[in-house]
């Protein structure tokens, strides 16, 4: 990696690339923009205190995407306190819940407040698969565990996402063209 | 199932917006990331941007120079009769110990948290317990002291070992990359800190009068840990009252 050795111009750019995808799982998690960009500042100079760290046979993304759950947890430590702020229209709206038609934008607002009522573990395992497009094993690699213990706590999500939501749980699969649900976490098929 | 999301393509396609259309709150916070990064300057900078196994090893490194210091140069009066394979068995349990508590200190942010660990590592303070209360295996003058003298000799090895557990501490600090909670990012420190102290002291202390050995040498990490609970105890305390 260019930055490993001091380019920081590859700084720039690792910045460019990965801090909106950050600030807006930060975000979303944390609902509170201050608080979201003071981790994302923390995230990248943990990256910078952590370069030699890196190894390159390793993926880049689900190594950044530790450092900023980690230091997520330990904000939640430190404060002693989980998210309580509602959702409200102006959050959904940037964290990308556009209104291309009401009905719309009222499911996917449903399935941020239905994701907000699960355990916090299967909601970060379907955020992150989900919105942040991590795979099973990435997410495995950020959590410490294996891609088959990942697949059924997001499974278990799922379905408790389909209990609370009913035939309200918007058709998330359709939206983006080319997301089609994944087998083994399809929450129509739960025990 | 493949390893790869079917939408990861979405994903990517946001990383490129992210670079075609630059947020101006984004461009704050990496102006702010690059003051930060430029005042990352001095030894402490340097040492925590070390890699994590080059931080473990120079840290272990300076807990075994000033266990082999001591036992160089201020050894146990009893060295001679003390049962050798009982010392280093000891030395060696606490010393791994010691790694230990070190290596889960300087645990990068970029691995797993593992839920936990913190209670594990407070568990290693139990070890000196235990060995203090092992079986005498041979009388010194020192035994023979009585338990009075040996509380008054206690208080001298609990400051000793406390000299030492700050200085391993404010060595740790400089090489620790922050970014913790401060009860449990401290906790292995002073753990790891109670644990080199009762190592030094077994190394050069010869009083092994049970007592004293509790509460001169076992206690050290224990009374750390409680001032670092009571500070935690005391700051929640004064954010309650803001």
């Amino acid at each position: 990696m260019a930055y490993a050795s001091g380019d920081s111009v590859a700084f720039q750019e690792l910045f460019r690339r990965y801090a909106p995808l950050l600030q807006r799982m930060l975000l979303r998690q944390l609902r509170v923009r201050e608080e979201a960009h003071d981790l994302l500042q923390q995230t990248f100079l943990q990256l910078h205190r952590a370069r030699l760290d890196f190894d390159a046979r390793q993926r880049f993304r689900p190594w950044i995407f530790t450092i900023a759950l980690n230091l997520k947890r330990e904000h939640w430590r430190r404060a002693r306190r989980r998210p309580e702020a509602p959702l409200d229209d102006a959050m959904l709206a940037e964290l990308g819940v556009d209104a291309r038609g009401a009905k719309r934008w009222e499911a996917r607002r449903d399935l941020l407040h239905g994701l907000a009522t699960l355990r916090p573990e299967q909601r970060e395992v379907i955020e992150l698969h989900w919105f942040e497009g991590l795979s099973f094993g990435e997410i495995g690699a950020c959590l410490g565990l294996t891609a088959n213990a990942v697949k059924v706590r997001a499974h278990r999500g799922y379905v408790g996402l389909r209990e609370r939501l009913g035939d309200d749980l918007p058709p998330l699969e359709a939206e983006s063209g080319n997301r089609e649900p994944s087998p083994g976490i399809d929450p129509g098929s739960g025990p | 199932m493949s390893s790869r999301t079917p939408h990861r393509a979405r994903s990517e396609s946001s990383e490129n917006a992210g670079l075609g259309r630059p947020d101006p709150g984004l461009e704050a916070v990496l102006t702010r990331v690059e003051q930060s990064i430029a005042s990352e300057r001095g030894v402490r900078a340097w040492l925590r941007s070390r890699s994590t196994s080059s931080r473990v090893v120079s840290m272990c490194a300076l807990v075994a120079v000033l266990a082999l210091s001591h036992l160089a140069w201020a050894r146990r009066a009893d060295w001679a009769v003390y049962p050798a394979g009982r010392l280093v068995l000891i030395a060696a349990v606490h010393a791994l110990a010691v790694v230990y508590s070190i290596r889960v200190f300087l645990a990068p942010l970029t691995e797993p948290q593992r839920p936990g660990r913190a209670s594990w590592v407070a568990g290693l303070l139990l070890l000196p317990v235990f060995a203090a209360l092992l079986p005498e295996l041979h009388t010194t003058p020192a035994d023979q002291l009585e338990t009075s003298a040996s509380v008054r000799a206690a208080a001298s090895c609990f400051f000793y070992g406390g000299l030492v557990v700050v200085s391993v501490c404010a060595v740790l600090w400089c090489a620790d990359r922050g970014g913790r909670a401060w009860l449990v990012g401290a906790l292995p420190a002073v753990v790891g800190a109670g644990l080199s102290a009762y190592l030094v002291l077994q190394l050069h202390c010869a009083n092994d009068n049970r007592v004293h050995l509790l509460l001169g040498h076992a206690s050290i990490g224990f009374a750390w840990l409680v001032l670092l609970l009571g500070l935690r105890a005391l700051g929640l305390a004064f954010q309650r009252s803001k």
